[in-house]
Formats: structure tokens, sequence, C-alpha cells
């Protein structure tokens, strides 16, 4: 579905992305894992729109997206979330889902204005929808509440609510159990998991082993702006080469 | 008494229309434009040639283009149009580009090249010595002055109950909420597929049509203008309103203005005089710093917060819901209960 072919990038003189290929496969959830500095979350902005390779493709559905800007990826059906969690503060929870939703009628200037009508019923069905989705992580009871008051855990969960509001084909997902209390994190692997059984794809990254293990189909691994190992957690756990780049011993496969 | 009072009113209705068109652009899509006074400005030469007609001296001193001599509300309309034209060229000049800050900035710096230009090329709208002799719209030229500050203030109440209904609008729309995420966070609004640019420069185009309107109310009720009246300060000083009424909020826009650039101007004229005159001015532009510290320091939302406009009905909570934590803020309930808690507070503590 998503293919990452040859991706580089670099931050002035140093490449936090060199020449990284993987596919994403459908319907599963995909781990990016790899220590500090391995190119997780540049990969991922790039995938995004955030960021333009110097270098590869990026094929999604049979269409290039790299140097496609973030409203244009978004519009394809790629949606992410942040690795700092990035709500709209001022603007209530409920606000903050209904927001996402894609194609709204009234986001035009003239229609907002004039045919109020044509939008309102469209307003009304999407507020529904956030409704069942706040209900589904748990945040029903502050949904008037500004979203800058909600705690670090009840954060997250609104990004994944908010994500799925915008009917996402591929999900990125940004460390979305750093800081979080564990039952907390339990209910996120559990919400994920029901967002892949609802045929959406999810690309994760994470540091978070138990999270993981009860996330992700299958797991790659990056070091250094390349892909170290790929396969499922336990079998990549246990290979030498990983372990070697996450406790910094011996630079496999890399200079530095 | 009664002049002073009906002065008054009318200023600030015409001061209101250009806060909220000033309050959709920085309050709305958070876009720091601190030369709204030059659109201001723009309507009301726009406003005064077309309907000045031939200049009555003649020699070369008094010279304008256009000299059209249109109806008022034709003119008053293609203020707004002029204005807003010229707010599109400026959006489209530094929006794509630029953020909050830097935006800032070069808002300044275009405020200054237009104010310059008007002061200097005196073909365009006579320089530094500006236009004179505005005809009066409706009646104006044989009732007393008190009757037609009324026939103003009633002009400027329609003009302004018109930008109301279309900042409401605005608020409640899907249209209102992108520009609110892209004020919050304008790479959140692009990561959901929204068009921040084109939003950005819609809401500018608006909000400078609505000062384009109230520079030519402005210049139909005291029938001049010239390049002292759009100082850059002007535009500070209007944004220190909102901010202190509470931006966002399009009444809290119409009580800043109306408390702190009329009633704060004009009590100048109840103040002793101290020393000289100058100090007196220097006074209000004091008390103004005052407040608006004041207000950012203890109530950062500004005097009628943002979250009093409801845009979504209320519903109690719903039965079977799943654990997720409690709310965070206690209380809750309507605006004004909050706002009367918050007064009491004051008053008892």
């Amino acid at each position: 579905m998503l293919e990452v072919d040859d991706i580089e990038f670099a931050y002035g003189g140093s490449k936090a992305v060199d020449g990284c290929s993987f596919v994403v496969a459908d319907g599963q959830v995909t781990g990016l894992i790899g220590p500090n500095g391995a190119g997780k979350s540049t990969l991922l902005e790039i995938i995004a729109g955030g960021l333009a390779p110097s270098r590869g493709r990026l094929v999604f559905n049979g269409v290039e997206i790299q140097g496609m800007s973030r409203a244009q990826v978004a519009q394809q059906g790629i949606i992410r979330t942040f690795q700092t969690t990035r709500e709209l503060t001022r603007l209530p929870v409920l606000e903050n889902v209904v927001f996402a939703a894609p194609n709204q009628i009234g986001e035009n200037v003239l229609a907002s204005l004039f045919w109020r009508r044509r939008w309102a019923s469209q307003e009304a069905q999407l507020r529904a929808r956030a409704e069942e989705l706040l209900a589904w992580v748990g945040l029903t009871r502050l949904r008037e509440e500004p979203a800058g008051t909600l705690s670090g855990g009840q954060r997250r969960l609104l990004e994944i609510a908010r994500a799925l509001m915008a009917e996402p084909k591929l999900l990125l997902l940004d460390e979305p159990s750093a800081g979080v209390y564990p039952a907390v994190r339990h209910l996120i692997a559990q919400r994920i998991r029901e967002v892949v059984g609802r045929g959406i794809t999810v690309l994760v990254v994470a540091h978070n082993m138990a999270f993981l293990s009860e996330v992700a189909d299958d797991v790659v691994v990056m070091a250094e702006g390349r892909v170290l190992r790929r396969g499922p957690l336990e079998e990549v756990r246990a290979d030498q080469a990983v372990v070697a780049a996450y406790l910094g011993g011996g630079h496999v496969g890399g200079t530095s | 008494m009664l002049f002073f009072i009906l002065d008054l009113l009318t200023l600030g209705a015409i001061n209101a229309i250009m806060a909220v068109g000033l309050n959709l652009q920085y309050g709305q899509a958070g876009i720091l434009n601190f030369t709204y006074y030059t659109f201001i400005a723009i309507g009301a030469y726009i406003a005064a040639v077309t309907t000045l007609g031939k200049p009555t001296l003649t020699g070369g001193v008094y010279q304008y283009i256009l000299q059209w001599r249109l109806p008022w509300p034709l003119a008053l309309l293609l203020a707004g149009v002029v204005a807003a034209l010229l707010g599109l060229v400026v959006v489209l000049v530094v929006i794509r580009r630029l953020r909050s800050d830097y935006l800032a900035i070069v808002t300044v710096s275009i405020g200054f090249i237009i104010w310059n230009v008007i002061t200097n090329y005196i073909p365009l709208f006579n320089g530094s010595n500006g236009l004179f002799s505005v005809p009066y719209i409706l009646n104006g030229a044989t009732v007393s002055t008190t009757q037609y500050t009324v026939e103003v203030m009633v002009v400027s109440l329609v003009v302004l109950a018109g930008c109301i209904w279309v900042a409401r609008a605005i608020f409640r729309s899907p249209y209102g909420r992108v520009l609110r995420a892209i004020r919050e966070d304008d790479v959140v609004a692009a990561s959901f597929g929204k068009s921040t640019t084109a939003s950005r420069v819609w809401v500018f185009v608006i909000g400078c049509f609505m000062g384009g309107l109230a520079g030519a109310m402005l210049v139909f009720y005291i029938s001049a203008w010239n390049p002292a009246g759009f100082l850059p300060q002007e535009s500070f000083i209007l944004m220190a309103a909102i901010v202190i009424g509470g931006p966002g909020n399009y009444w809290g826009a119409v009580l800043g203005t109306f408390v702190f650039i009329e009633f704060l101007s004009e009590i100048e004229r109840y103040l002793p005089n101290v020393g000289n005159g100058a100090v007196v001015g220097a006074g209000r532009a004091i008390l103004i710093g005052i407040f608006l510290i004041a207000v950012v320091r203890y109530r950062p939302e500004g005097l009628i917060p943002e979250r009093w406009l409801r845009w979504y009905k209320v519903k109690g909570p719903q039965p079977g819901e799943p654990p997720g934590g409690e709310p965070l803020t206690p209380g809750g309930g309507s605006g004004r209960r909050r706002f009367l808690g918050w007064a009491t507070s004051r008053v008892k503590g």
C-alpha cells in the first residue's frame, strides 16, 4: 500500500534518513522502531508532507506522494498524530474532533455565509459521529472542555479520535504511548487494534516493547537512517544487530 | 452634553465596525495585522474622492483622483471593495511564506510604505493636507449637527449589524472552525487537509472590506480626512482594544472599542489640565497600556472570552459512558453564570 523507496533526507550536513526502503502492508499494524536519532520521526514527517526528501519515492496506492504538501497528503487519506500532542488548545474537545472531518461543505466561505441549510445537516451528522468517537476513547464527559486542559493520556486518546474522524486509509501514529499511564497505554493499544479491524492500515513509531507486542503485526527496525531488520517483534528483538544498535555498541551498518 | 453622548455613540458604532473586521482577522484567524488602520484610511479616501466631485479650489493646491460624485451608498460600497482589493494584494504578498510574528512586522512596514506614498504623492489624495468638505450624506447639509449625528449613528448601526451578522455566521460555521484551527496550530490544520492559505486570504479580505466601510462612515461623519488621521499607532490601539475586550468574540471587540477607544479618548476633555495639553493625551496612552497589561496578566481571554459564544448545543452526559477521566475544570455552566461567579468572587475577594 505505502511503498517507501530509497528515501533520503539531510538536516544540513547530517543525513537523518539515508536510503530507507520498506513497504507498509495493507490492513496491518507496522511498527517502526529504532534508537533515538535513527530517523523514525523524520521519515514520518516526510511521509506526512512536512519535509520533502532529497531522494527517493513514496508511492501510496499507486500515487507518488513525495514532495506533496501536508494538506495534499491528508487529502490522499494519510492522517497522522504527533509525537508531542498538538491539539487545538482553546477549542472544546468535541470541536477538535469534528474539525478533522474531510469534505465539509461549510468550510467554503460563501457556503458558510449564505447556504447554512446546505451544511447544517452534514454538521449534525458529523457531530453525532464525533460523539461516537469520543465515547469510544472515553472522553465524552470532557467534550466541552478546552482541549488544552486535558491530561497527557487524554490528549493521546483525543488525537486518535481526531485522526479517525478524518476517515484515513493510512494512519501514522508517532509514539502514541509515550508518557502515558500503563492502563491508558493498554486502552490505546486496544483502540489501535480495533482500527485495524475496520480495514485501516497503521504505521506506528514506538519505543515501548510491551506496547508494540500488543499492537504490531510486523516491525521495521531503523538505525542511522536505514532499515536494519524487518520481521515479527520477537524475532527482531533477539537479533544481535538490533541489540547492538540499541545499546550503541558496535555501530552496525553505519559510520559515525 | 446630549451632543457629547450622541457623538460618543456614533464614533463608537463606527469604531465597532472596525473592531469586528479586525477581530475576524486577529481573533478568529490569528493574523496579526498591525496595519489595519491603513485599510480604514483607504476606505475613507475612496468614499471622499467618489463623492466630492470636482475640486472647489483651483490652482493645483487641491487635487485628488477620480473626482466622482456618486450617491453615498455606492461610495460606501466602493470604499469597502477597494479596501478589500488592497487587502487581497497585501495578503497575497505576505501570507504564503510568513507566520504570525514575521507577518506582524511586515504588515507594519507595509503600513508605513502606504502612509508615505499617500502623504508625499499629492495628486493621489492631496498629500498631507488631505481631503476636506466631503459632502454630508442623507440630508446632512440642511439639518442641525445633532440631528446629523443621529442619522450617521443609525446608518453606522445598520452597517455594524450587517458586519456582526457576517462575523456571527462565520464564527458558527465550519469555515470559522477552520480559521480557529489555523489560529491554534496551522500545522495541524494542514495535516487534516484544510486549505490554510485560502482560508486566511478570505478572512483577511472580508476584514479589510469591513475596515473600508468603517472608514467611509467615518469620513461621511467628520467630512475630512488626512494622513494625520491614520498614524500607525491607531492600529495598535485598535488591536489593544480587541485584546482587552476578548479576541475571538465579536461582542468583546465591540465592548473593547466602546470602552477603551471612545470612552478614554473623550474623557480627556474632562480631565484637569495639568501642565501642557500633551500630558492628557499621553495619559490616555498610559491608561490603555496599563489596562492592556492588567488584562493580559489577570484575564488573558479578555473581558468577554470567546468560549462564552456557544457554537454548539450543550447536552447532558450520556449513559453507559466508558471510563476516561474526570473533567479537569470544575463547574462549567453557562457563560453568564461563569461571569457572575467571576464578578462576585472579585467583589468578595
